[in-house]
């Protein structure tokens, strides 16, 4: 994996290279004014569409089904990239100028590709939707780059903190009072992990870096800290926030309130320890809903914020896709009037919401089906609090296996090291990064 | 004479003793390493009959503790179905095969009989190629296949996967086809054999190992091959195996793994392998030797 992972590093690095001589220093392309945008197809034929599996697939699907059901004349054919080869794929197809119509792009790296002009400048057809007031703020955040739109989101995965209610009435705590603060979510974990039997009051993924930004990282804002450095000459990992989250996560290890088998979680099977029932307590996606239910029917759980050191102080990441349209497609209004009708009122709820999926816009959440389901409702409050981090080093700084985000955090987790040290390195080397980009 | 037959017949218990005991040594060694080796592959069948929930179970269960067939079905009808990515991959692996052998069999033969100036030279530079990792070729070839219209086809990926495969094919060959005793060749000729007759009668017929693990290796290799043809297929229709094995088994958008399926696609991939290696497997070790010692 290690190895298919620095050959997939090495052709994206030589595609964009190769994207970059070839394009000299044109400007990124624009979609102009073009038609008034309709939910319906401008014109016939197939549209192509890439998105990265592992995303939301059952969502994304779904989506793609009520287009084609609506539009049987230009119906979308979906094509699934292997998630961790997304990002070399489309540098690649850009290179070539075998590109999709459009396609969902993990929105972290959305900027990244937006700098290089390697997406449609959408600006002047989209930004005057109404519907974009209302959008995910972190997905509208980094689909504009200088002031410029290059998307809209197509899905919403959100951070949060599931806990177990059973484990909660068992250990002698209120299930309906999840924690508010770190030093509560302490306090619950240490009165869970009393309970014995292999369960564990909190869980901490020792090895993915991915999944510790989507869980610790709010821990962090939620206490007032910042983490990666958005530009050359930013100070990356500032605030008290970064120090006291360390040694919250420090102390939560050295008290065995996680599994000692956390240190080597991945992320292959984060998604499927909160339904083991042994966690107390735990940051995960939205996602974790469906699968936890499929996992564990049994298990009572409810979701919370996830807190920061201060008392009913809270954060989440906002994650998921956006939809982009790459340079070179050739059907733009199209892919245009997809976009408008995913952030139709009609879809919102008809196929977000009654899949029990977050809706991409806010004025959405109180529909029928969010009224019916509690949970959903509750962690639809995480967007609300929520953030996407923005950067054009997102993997090298904080999703890289060997980043120094992820570095810092082990350190910190499984180390003795003075964590002021920890801090020190991990900044030296995020804004190194950073200045080089 | 009744102490010497004595002393014969305690000799013999004796050896027969040793013999039995290093037998069973040996057995046990080799119950141990056949342990090892299936071990994982049987961990790995059980996993893909074991009910959705339990395939997700962390920790995990070593043995199913119900069967289902979820992970297949799932897996089968997985975007365009697995038969479409089947298909993909035999078809993909089939044209490699006879792509690699029409050009490496006149090649080898041309460089093991015919008095070309340099061949040593020309053989020498053919096998460079195993030096350069293939990956390293890949965005090159990718522009290339591009502007001729060779991405999002079958016969792109084999003549990708054939490329690959050459180096290696030519050096066993070349190596079987100057083994052939040069009698053999003078017969054919004294009996009015052009050079092509001789290739179809003389030597294709005594290098048949060589040649069958030349079209193992091929068939292997792109059956397995993940990154060209990631490089190559952007259609979905046109993945093969690898490519939907690893699209198919992430499940979050944090690298979560649906490992059932994940069992499932594994247990199948192997299938067509592990049938075409036992079923030429004579060959196949007598090609290698013919092409590593002579």
């Amino acid at each position: 994996m290690r190895s298919r992972l620095k050959w997939s590093v090495f052709l994206t690095a030589t595609i964009l290279t190769v994207a970059a001589c070839s394009r000299g220093a044109d400007t990124p392309p624009s979609a102009g004014q073009g038609p008034p945008a309709t939910t319906s197809c401008a014109s016939t034929g197939e549209l192509t569409m890439w998105e990265r599996s592992g995303g939301n697939k059952q969502m994304v699907d779904m989506l793609v089904e009520a287009w084609n059901t609506k539009n049987p004349t230009c119906k979308i054919n979906l094509t699934y990239i292997p998630h961790t080869e997304m990002v070399g794929k489309i540098a690649q197809g850009i290179a070539s100028g075998d590109v999709p119509d459009l396609m969902g792009m993990d929105l972290i790296y959305a900027p990244q590709f937006e700098k290089a002009g390697q997406l449609v400048d959408l600006t002047d057809r989209i930004s005057s939707w109404p519907e974009l007031q209302t959008a995910s703020k972190g997905h509208m955040t980094v689909a504009t780059f200088e002031n410029r739109l290059y998307g809209v989101p197509l899905y919403a995965d959100v951070s949060a903190l599931f806990y177990n209610k059973d484990l909660f009435t068992r250990a002698g705590l209120d299930p309906n009072k999840p924690p508010t603060s770190l030093t509560e979510l302490r306090t619950y974990a240490d009165k869970i992990t009393a309970l014995g039997g292999g369960i564990k009051g909190y869980y901490l993924p020792g090895n993915c870096a991915g999944c510790n930004i989507f869980t610790v990282g709010p821990l962090m804002w939620a206490s007032g800290a910042k983490i990666e450095s958005a530009a050359p000459g930013d100070e990356p990992l500032t605030g008290d926030g970064v120090k006291q989250v360390l040694q919250f996560t420090r102390d939560m290890v050295k008290s065995g309130n996680v599994h000692e088998g956390d240190r080597t979680e991945n992320g292959e099977t984060f998604h499927l320890q909160f339904g083991s029932g042994k966690v107390g307590m735990m940051g995960t996606g939205n996602f974790n809903i469906t699968l936890a239910r499929q996992q564990n029917p049994k298990m009572n759980f409810g979701i919370g914020l996830l807190p920061g050191v201060g008392p009913n102080s809270s954060a989440s990441f906002i994650g998921g896709d956006l939809v982009v349209v790459p340079k070179g497609s050739t059907r733009v209004d199209d892919a245009v009037n997809f976009m408008k009708f995913l952030l139709s009122d009609d879809v919102q709820v008809e196929v977000y919401a009654k899949a029990l999926n977050l809706t991409t816009r806010s004025d959405m959440v109180n529909n029928k089906y969010f009224t019916a389901e509690p949970l959903v409702q509750d962690v639809a409050k995480a967007l609300t609090v929520g953030r996407t981090p923005y950067t054009l080093t997102f993997f090298e700084q904080i999703n890289s296996p060997q980043g120094p985000w992820l570095r810092m955090l082990q350190r910190a987790y499984y180390t003795n090291d003075s964590l002021d040290t920890i801090i020190a390195d991990a900044k030296k080397e995020m804004k190194a990064i950073s200045d080089q980009s | 004479m009744t102490a010497t037959l004595e002393l014969l017949r305690t000799r013999t218990v004796a050896v027969r003793i040793r013999v039995g005991r290093t037998g069973y040594l040996l057995g046990a060694v080799c119950v141990a390493i056949c342990t090892v080796m299936l071990l994982p592959l049987v961990l790995s069948v059980f996993a893909s009959v074991k009910p959705t929930a339990e395939a997700a179970a962390s920790p995990p269960t070593y043995y199913p503790h119900g069967l289902s067939l979820d992970s297949y079905q799932r897996l089968w009808t997985y975007q365009e179905g697995l038969p479409t990515y089947l298909a993909n991959s035999l078809g993909t692996a089939l044209l490699t095969i006879v792509l690699t052998l029409l050009l490496t069999v006149p090649a080898a033969y041309a460089l093991a009989r015919f008095p070309i100036p340099g061949k040593e030279v020309i053989f020498v530079v053919l096998l460079l190629a195993l030096i350069v990792p293939y990956q390293a070729l890949l965005t090159p070839m990718f522009l290339m296949f591009a502007k001729m219209g060779l991405t999002n086809s079958l016969l792109g990926l084999a003549v990708l996967h054939t490329a690959i495969q050459l180096p290696f094919s030519l050096y066993i060959l070349r190596n079987s086809f100057s083994a052939v005793p040069r009698e053999l060749e003078e017969a054919a000729i004294m009996d009015g054999a052009s050079s092509w007759q001789a290739l179809r009668r003389v030597f294709i017929p005594s290098t048949v190992p060589a040649i069958v693990t030349v079209a193992l290796f091929a068939f292997i290799m792109s059956w397995n091959e993940f990154l060209g043809a990631l490089v190559v297929m952007s259609r979905s229709s046109k993945f093969t195996l690898p490519l939907i094995l690893a699209t198919s088994r992430t499940e979050t958008s944090l690298g979560g793994t649906d490992w059932g399926m994940l069992q499932a696609g594994i247990t199948i991939s192997i299938i067509p392998c592990v049938l075409v290696y036992l079923l030429l497997q004579r060959y196949y070790v007598s090609g290698l030797m013919s092409g590593a010692v002579k």
